[in-house]
Parts: structure tokens; sequence; C-alpha cells
């Protein structure tokens, strides 16, 4: 082997120790980047709020002067409360609302995805570790006293709503 | 000993390209970590989430005044489209917003020294 090749195997070489170590810089660049993204990165969690604001809205929209009428509400309508209400971004929501009179449930009516209420259960038993914080859906409930109409006929009753809030998926 | 066909110079060349590089890549990973060491991310969801509920809560006929300069920051800019609020805070660029989902209009104005949100 010659002076010059042996030079420009030197010189390869060198482009490979260079390469390696500038891998090695970008690698524990990234590693500080991570830990700095996963140490700063802040969410404010507003959902118990959200869900309260929604059950009142869903009241204000079934009973508007504490009057229900179940008799407007048609049978497609039964399972899109929401869209009945014209709430929009629905699809982080689930709602349940009972109708109740003397204490018997005659109408239920809902929207949205009830494996939020199976998610909730599982944070309620405690069986979610503390990592697993920002799944657990935003939760309210309320009762709200009403005259219900249904058949044609007016009764006293008491309209139960539950909301749960989901996160948005980049939040 | 091993005999280096390298003079001093081309070492020191090599060394300085070795720094400088080094040097670039840090700064990349630096002006992408300091956005968020600042905390403006931080001030813009604070102040789109309590926009979204303040909208959210509003009865028909009611307005907010939103100062430019409040304890948030600096909002140089503030839209409402397709049912979100967005939120810019000392010059941020990005937003995703926050969606609200109130059934009545939902308008923005920008009225030099604050934006006024009306909903009707």
């Amino acid at each position: 082997m010659n002076i010059f090749s042996r030079q420009k195997a030197g010189a390869t070489g060198e482009g490979v120790i260079m390469m390696y170590r500038i891998v090695l810089v970008i690698l524990i660049a990234i590693t500080i980047f991570g830990v700095s993204a996963i140490f700063y990165n802040y969410s404010i969690d507003v959902r118990h709020s959200e869900a309260e604001i929604l059950t009142k809205q869903v009241e204000t929209c079934l009973s508007p002067s504490g009057t229900l009428n179940l008799d407007n509400i048609q049978k497609d309508s039964e399972k899109k409360i929401l869209d009945y209400c014209e709430v929009k971004n629905i699809e982080r929501f689930y709602v349940n609302v009972s109708v109740l009179v003397s204490g018997k449930v005659i109408k239920n009516l809902e929207a949205g995805d009830s494996g939020q209420t199976w998610v909730k259960a599982i944070f309620d038993n405690n069986q979610a570790g503390p990592s697993l914080v920002q799944y657990e859906p935003g939760y309210y409930k309320a009762q709200y006293n009403s005259v219900v109409s249904f058949n044609g006929q007016k009764m006293d009753g008491v309209i139960l709503i539950e909301s749960y809030v989901n996160a948005e998926v980049n939040s | 000993m091993k005999k280096t066909n390298k003079n001093k110079g081309e070492i020191f060349y090599e060394v300085i390209i070795q720094i400088i590089i080094v040097a670039l890549i840090f700064a990349l990973f630096f002006i992408g970590t300091v956005d968020k060491a600042s905390s403006r991310g931080v001030k813009q969801q604070v102040l789109e989430k309590e926009l979204a509920l303040l909208v959210d809560s509003a009865s028909p006929g009611m307005d907010f005044s939103v100062k430019k300069l409040n304890l948030n920051g600096q909002i140089t800019n503030m839209q409402i489209s397709k049912g979100r609020v967005f939120a810019y805070v000392d010059n941020q660029q990005v937003s995703s917003g926050y969606p609200f989902f109130t059934k009545n209009l939902v308008g923005i104005k920008d009225n030099g020294d604050s934006y006024l949100i009306t909903v009707r």
C-alpha cells in the first residue's frame, strides 16, 4: 500500500469517526429536547366546568320554562339529544337524561359514546394509575324539578342529567 | 508510537468544524425548547380555555371585552372560526385553538386596545 492510498484510508476513517460523533451529539440533543418537552408540558383541565355548563344548557333546552314536553321530542332525537338542542362540537361529549315521574323512569334520552361511563367507573374505583389522570372524563350530574308533559298528561317530575366530557386528542 | 501525517493546522481546522456543527445542532434544539420554557403556551391555553368557557356559559346578548395587554401577556391576535377560539400571545404564530359548543352566534371585533366578543 503506497503512501497516497494510506492517506486516503486515513481520511475516510476520520470521516467515519466524525459522522459517529455527529450522530452521538444529535442523540444527546434529542434526549435533552425530549426531556424538556415532557417536563414543561402542561395541560389545563377545564372538562369538569364544561360538563357543568353542558348540563345546564341541556336542561335549558329541554325545559325552558320549567316544563318538559316529551311529546315534542321525536323518536329519532331520543338518541341524539345534543343535536336536538343544537349543541356544536359534540364529539367529546356523552349526555344521559333520565326523566322520572314518581321515582320511575318514563323516558331516557342520550347522545354520544356511552363508553365514557365505563372509563369514569374505572377512575371512580381507583383502578387507574396516576399517569392516566388525563384520560378521566370531566363529569357533572344534576337533577331539576320540572312539569313533565307526556302523552297529553302533565305530571310533576324530575329531570336527571349526567354529562361526560372527554379530552381533545391534541390538547 | 504511531506517527501522524497531519499538521497542526489540519487538526485545528477539524476541531473547529466539529465545534461549529455541535453548536448548530444544540442551537436548533434550544430554540425549540425556549418556547416551552417561556410559558407562552400555558398563557395561550389559559386564555383560549377561559374564553371558550365564557362563550359557552353566555346568554344571547352578552358581550365580553378582552384587553390586549393583560395578565396572560400581550395578545397579538385573536380569532373565532369553525367553532373554535384561537389566541396568540406575545407574537406566537401557531395555535390549535379550543372548541366551544354553544348554539349561539359568536363574533369578534378588534377595538384597538381590546377585543370585543359578542354572543347573539
